[in-house]
C-alpha cells in the first residue's frame, strides 16, 4: 500500500490530532485483560505448516539460507531422479529378460 | 517477501529440473532398448556384454533356433490333435493313447534338448565369465535349475536326469 504523502494542500490533520484530548477512562483491569489475551493467544497450538512457511519466507532474506535451500532442493531432485531411473531400469530389465526367456522357451510361463 | 516469492518457486523448479535430468541420464541405457527391432537380443547384448560382431552371430543362431522350434511345436500340436481324437473315442487308457503320450513326451524332450543346445552355442559367443552367468541365468528360468547347481550337485543314484 502506498503511504499517504503529507501535502500542504491536504486536509489539516496534524493540528486536529494535536488538539485531540482523550477524556474517556480505561475500563477496570484493562491492563490485566490485555496480558490475559496475550497469554491465551500464545497458548493456542501453532500450525506447523504456517510456522515452516514463515520460517522459509524469513530465511529467504539471508543469502546463506537461500544457498542452502537451493542446494538441498537440487540434491533432492538429483537423488529422486536417480532413484526413479533405477526403478525404471530394473523394471525394463526384468521385462526384457522375461521377453528373451519367452522367445527361447516354448514352455515358458515367465512374463505371461 | 518479494525475494521469497522468487526464491521459493525457483527452488522447486530447480528440484524438478534436477529430477528430470538425472532420471533422463539414469534411464538412458535401458530406455532405448525397447525401441530396438529385437529388444530381447539388445537386452542380451547389454546384460552379457556381447560385442556387436558376436551379436550378429547370436541373431543368426536365434533365428535358426526359432525356426526349428516352430517346426517342433507344429509336430507337438499335430500329435496333440491325434491324442485328442483318441481320448474322445474311449474312456480308458488304450495302448494307442499311451503311445501318443509317449510320442508327445519325446517331442517335448527334443524341444528341451534343442533349447539347451542353443544355450550352449550362444554362451560360446560370450566371454567365459559372462557365458557362465548366462547359462546360470537362462537355465534357472527355463529348466528350473541353475547351471552351476546342475554341474556341482551329483545326480541322485538310479536317476539319469535331475528332477526339474
Amino acid at each position: 500500500m502506498k503511504p499517504i504523502e503529507p501535502s500542504k494542500n491536504s486536509f489539516p490533520l496534524q493540528p486536529l490530532l494535536r488538539a485531540w484530548q482523550v477524556n474517556s477512562t480505561l475500563p477496570p483491569r484493562f491492563e490485566e485483560q490485555v496480558w490475559l489475551r496475550i497469554a491465551q493467544q500464545e497458548a493456542l497450538p501453532v500450525q506447523p505448516l504456517r510456522r515452516f512457511w514463515e520460517w522459509l519466507v524469513a530465511g529467504c532474506a539471508r543469502p546463506s539460507f537461500t544457498f542452502a535451500y537451493a542446494t538441498v532442493l537440487l540434491a533432492a531432485g538429483l537423488a529422486g531422479g536417480l532413484w526413479h531411473a533405477r526403478l525404471e531400469t530394473t523394471r525394463v530389465t526384468a521385462t526384457l529378460g522375461a521377453l528373451y526367456v519367452r522367445a527361447v522357451n516354448p514352455y515358458s510361463i515367465e512374463g505371461r | 517477501m518479494k525475494r521469497a516469492a522468487f526464491i521459493i518457486p525457483g527452488g522447486v523448479a530447480l528440484a524438478a529440473l534436477a529430477w528430470w535430468v538425472s532420471y533422463f541420464v539414469g534411464s538412458a541405457p535401458t530406455c532405448c532398448l525397447l525401441r530396438e527391432p529385437a529388444p530381447e537380443l539388445a537386452w542380451l547384448q547389454r546384460e552379457f556384454k556381447v560385442s556387436n560382431h558376436d551379436l550378429v552371430r547370436i541373431k543368426q543362431l536365434h533365428d535358426d533356433y526359432a525356426s526349428d522350434c516352430a517346426g517342433r511345436c507344429r509336430n507337438i500340436d499335430a500329435k496333440s490333435t491325434v491324442l485328442k481324437g483318441l481320448l474322445a473315442a474311449t474312456n480308458s487308457v488304450t495302448p494307442q493313447i499311451e503311445g501318443a503320450l509317449r510320442e508327445i513326451a519325446l517331442l517335448r524332450v527334443e524341444c528341451q534338448v534343442a533349447m539347451l543346445r542353443h544355450f550352449y552355442v550362444v554362451s560360446q559367443t560370450m566371454p567365459p565369465p559372462q557365458a557362465h552367468r548366462y547359462l546360470d541365468w537362462v537355465t534357472t528360468r527355463t529348466l528350473g535349475a541353475g547351471h552351476s547347481a546342475m554341474m556341482s550337485s551329483p545326480l541322485p543314484a538310479g536317476n539319469e536326469h535331475p528332477a526339474h
